[in-house]
């Protein structure tokens, strides 16, 4: 069972899910849990022999009822597929998903924040290889989110909406549009090839989004993580982020993705040291105009 | 004339507990032989 402590210095909760020390860690793809069970091999997390998306409560949960949920969300039963390789149905499908997910977590008396996500490659701390994201109830508003929020007021609106606008104007960052989602390379990224990718409209959440925009979200998701793939010729690490209205504030929020990718070259990681933990202050050696020249550049490669 | 498949043993200790939809998919809820909640969702899902 997970605990919080309130951390008075930084003003934030940490959780301690100790049992996770005994998760499964990076296994030889014979012993995925994450793949199908099959006939004469070994049970996985997944007792069915075939399989589209499937969700389950984590086995070394960091919430769990009644202090909130983590959720595993297994894209598919093909162990080396990616989010950018999968058919685009699929992407689609999982943003039916993700909507079903938030809507049911976000009812629960102990949820007070839906935040879905993806740790990508070893470079993240991923331990499983196969293709999946996660989703944690947390039981409060993780600081994060409650930075967006803080930035709301500060704005004067929706700070989404403002940011948007601004990129829109200028053009420069933006690396993808169409009818429904805008991706763009931040202003401010505190990572080399940060993206934002995020609902043209003003769209809390998933459940304010029609069935025409989550396939539009689901699609221009699929197009910014081949971009990446793309963009140093191998499969690119990322924390990709869903960031939305809180549980019990439906209104307060605009959904959008935020990627957060370790690389700052082929093979150089950038790294969170001295300045960025210790006085929390990022330094940057992309140009947020150059890493988005770049990625425009791979996105169109890809074509519509 | 074949035999009618039967399903796996842990196939079995899966419990049905309802069926919903989730956009244009199915939602399939079991529960693992340890309690936790497994939900499957289909575009297609298969006769079992």
């Amino acid at each position: 069972m997970s605990a919080l402590r309130f951390n008075e210095l930084r003003g934030e909760q940490v959780a301690y899910a100790i049992e996770r020390q005994e998760r499964t860690f990076l296994p030889d793809r014979d012993h995925c849990p994450l793949c199908p069970t099959l006939p004469g091999g070994p049970p996985t997390e997944i007792p069915l022999q075939a399989f589209e998306i499937v969700v389950f409560d984590n086995r070394f949960p960091a919430f769990e009822t009644p202090h909130g949920a983590a959720e595993v969300v297994v894209y598919t039963d093909q162990h080396d597929a990616s989010l950018g390789t999968l058919p685009s149905e699929r992407v689609e499908d999982l943003m039916s998903v993700w909507r079903h997910r938030y809507a049911e977590l976000s009812a629960r008396e102990d949820v007070e924040y839906v935040y879905i996500f993806e740790n990508r490659g070893v470079e993240v701390g991923v331990t499983l290889h196969h293709p999946h994201g996660q989703i944690y109830g947390y039981p409060f508003i993780p600081p994060v989110p409650r930075l967006e929020l803080s930035a709301d007021a500060r704005l004067g609106g929706c700070a989404q909406c403002v940011l948007m606008d601004r990129e829109v104007l200028d053009r420069e960052r933006m690396i993808l549009e169409t009818s429904a989602a805008l991706a763009y390379v931040p202003f401010a990224a505190r990572w080399p090839y940060e993206v934002h990718l995020s609902m043209r409209e003003h769209r809390a959440s998933l459940i304010d989004c029609a069935p025409d925009e989550l396939r539009d979200l689901g699609r221009s998701l699929q197009r910014v993580v081949q971009a990446y793939d793309r963009l140093f010729d191998r499969p690119f690490p990322y924390v990709m982020a869903v960031h939305q209205a809180p549980a019990k504030r439906p209104d307060d929020g605009h959904l959008h993705i935020e990627f957060y990718p370790p690389l700052r070259t082929a093979e150089k990681l950038k790294f969170l040291a001295g300045s960025e933990q210790g006085a929390g202050t990022f330094i940057s050696d992309v140009q947020p105009e150059d890493a988005a020249a770049a990625l425009r550049a791979k996105v169109e490669a890809g074509g519509v | 004339m074949s035999e009618k498949p039967q399903p796996r043993a842990d196939e079995r200790s899966l419990e049905p507990e309802a069926e919903e939809h989730a956009g244009e998919l199915t939602v399939e809820r079991l529960r693992k032989d340890d309690g936790r909640a497994l939900i499957a969702y289909w575009r297609e899902r298969p006769e079992r």
